[in-house]
């Protein structure tokens, strides 16, 4: 990505947390590091969660490596007059000392008009090296512009498979739930009890289908998106004040959701459905805040 | 002559970058337990760990010269290396074993079952105990995100699938642990 690409103006903000744990899948992370290569403010908020995550490293028990680790990564490392070169230009060679010979006064001239036909041999080779290593220079940067087009392709591609991964699996579970829904529907016997939204602006509705005996049933939500930004209910059951949780329901984008419900006993033996918001700041032991709710009237009391 | 033993981090880690070997071998010095613990704790494997630790020390003297101080303090920045350092070497054993048989997919699970053993870190030193102090306060489903990404390297996507919740669900739980982690540990230290 260069410096003026369209990409930097986005900040990666969301995933910064991910990225100090280590949470982030190859391409995602890619796309991070390079943007934290010229984004100061990124990389400022990074630092402060790297600072949280270095105490996490250094909360594991410690141990002393191996004595002889040090030595082993030593010797791994260049040998100090090849580092020297490595980090450093090449020095020029020093040129070589200009010698006065015993040649004859005679040979002088002849000496000059080699030397300068060499020099002049010299300053056109220059020449041409120096064009040469130009249109090398250009041919190395264009196929480095063309190998960074290749990799941000590349990840681009990788984030759009895990995206189809993530999708694939929650549309799995989403045709498994409607099984469960469509196979309980067939049964003639079952009650359909309507959950009714807690505050009277809400257009969410829910409907809870269960079987005879009480003992299966399926929860469905529609609409809770206009209201809402929640993506999921935490759902219970209760009586005599006390609630039993069922597990959590997930809806969709526009507020569509479907979870089959297999209660520790009959439904029956309740006074409430309740659906809470669930939120990851909630402790899983506790209820939100009470979105939608249905009272259980079992068919015998009819 | 130069004692590099006590010139401060972020002077070692410029002398690296200038290919002062000395300087990375203070570097070795004062992070060689903290990164060897974490390699042997991740991976559970002692060879794997000093090999591990290795690498990261010659990723240290290659990346010496890309550290700057809007990236935070030297210690967080070192240790950040380490850690994603370890993290590719869990994936990439992860991807070759799955490759090879799948079955030693689940053989290579490096999940430990239950809680953080923080425990016994707590026992051996301060540190340990601040954090297990901060990672307590947290809700345990962002505790659980907590343990399985940084402790045993599995992305959000990975942590979604095995614990059949949506990537959102997991992508928000994340921050929110890491903001918490943050206020819980901060707020220790002002205490």
């Amino acid at each position: 990505m260069t410096p003026n690409s369209p990409q930097n103006f986005y900040h990666p903000e969301d995933d910064l947390e991910a990225y100090a744990l280590g949470a982030l899948d190859g391409a995602a992370a890619r796309e991070v590091e390079s943007h934290l290569s010229h984004c100061f403010h990124c990389s400022r908020t990074l630092a402060a969660l790297e600072t949280a995550a270095a105490a996490l490293a250094l909360a594991v028990p410690q141990q002393r490596p191996p004595a002889g680790l040090q030595a082993g990564l030593m010797a791994q490392l260049p040998p100090s007059d090849q580092a020297e070169m490595e980090r450093r230009p090449a020095a020029a060679p020093a040129p070589a000392p200009a010698g006065r010979s015993s040649i004859s006064n005679y040979l002088m001239p002849l000496a000059a008009v080699l030397v300068i036909g060499l020099f002049a041999a010299a300053l056109l080779l220059n020449f041409l090296n120096a064009n040469r290593l130009n249109d090398l220079q250009q041919e190395s940067a264009s196929a480095a512009a063309r190998l960074n087009q290749l990799e941000s392709g590349q990840a681009a591609a990788d984030t759009r498979l895990e995206q189809l991964a993530a999708g694939t699996a929650h549309a799995d579970t989403a045709l498994k739930h409607l099984m469960a829904t469509n196979y309980l529907m067939a049964q003639q016997a079952t009650q359909p009890l309507p959950l009714q939204p807690t505050s009277g602006d809400s257009q969410s509705e829910g409907l809870l289908l269960v079987t005879q005996d009480g003992r299966r049933a399926v929860l469905m939500l529609a609409n809770t998106a206009r209201e809402s930004p929640a993506r999921s209910y935490r759902v219970w059951l209760a009586r005599n004040g006390q609630q039993v949780p069922m597990g959590t329901i997930n809806v969709d984008a526009a507020g569509w959701g479907t979870m089959p419900l297999n209660p520790p006993e009959s439904l029956y033996g309740f006074d409430w459905v309740n659906l809470t918001v669930d939120e990851p700041t909630i402790d899983a032991n506790l209820a939100g805040e009470l979105a939608l709710q249905t009272r259980i009237v079992s068919p015998y009391s009819r | 002559m130069v004692d590099y033993q006590s010139l401060e981090d972020r002077e070692l880690i410029q002398r690296t970058a200038a290919g002062e070997k000395e300087a990375l071998a203070a570097i070795y010095t004062r992070y060689a337990t903290a990164v060897y613990s974490l390699a042997r704790y991740m991976l559970r494997h002692e060879a794997m760990a000093e090999e591990a630790a290795q690498e990261v020390f010659l990723n240290l003297w290659l990346k010496a010269g890309s550290y700057n101080s809007a990236r935070g303090e030297p210690r967080a920045w070192i240790m950040s290396v380490a850690h994603h350092k370890i993290i590719d070497l869990i994936r990439s054993r992860r991807r070759a074993a799955a490759a090879a048989d799948p079955k030693e997919y689940e053989t290579l699970d490096l999940l430990p079952s239950g809680q953080l053993p923080t425990d016994e870190a707590a026992a051996r030193n301060i540190e340990g105990e601040r954090v297990r102090r901060a990672l307590a306060k947290l809700p345990p489903a962002q505790q659980e995100v907590i343990r399985l990404s940084y402790y045993n390297g599995w992305s959000q996507s990975e942590i979604a699938t095995r614990l059949n919740q949506p990537l959102g669900t997991v992508k928000t739980r994340t921050r929110l642990a890491m903001q918490k982690l943050r206020v819980e540990l901060e707020q220790d230290d002002a205490e």
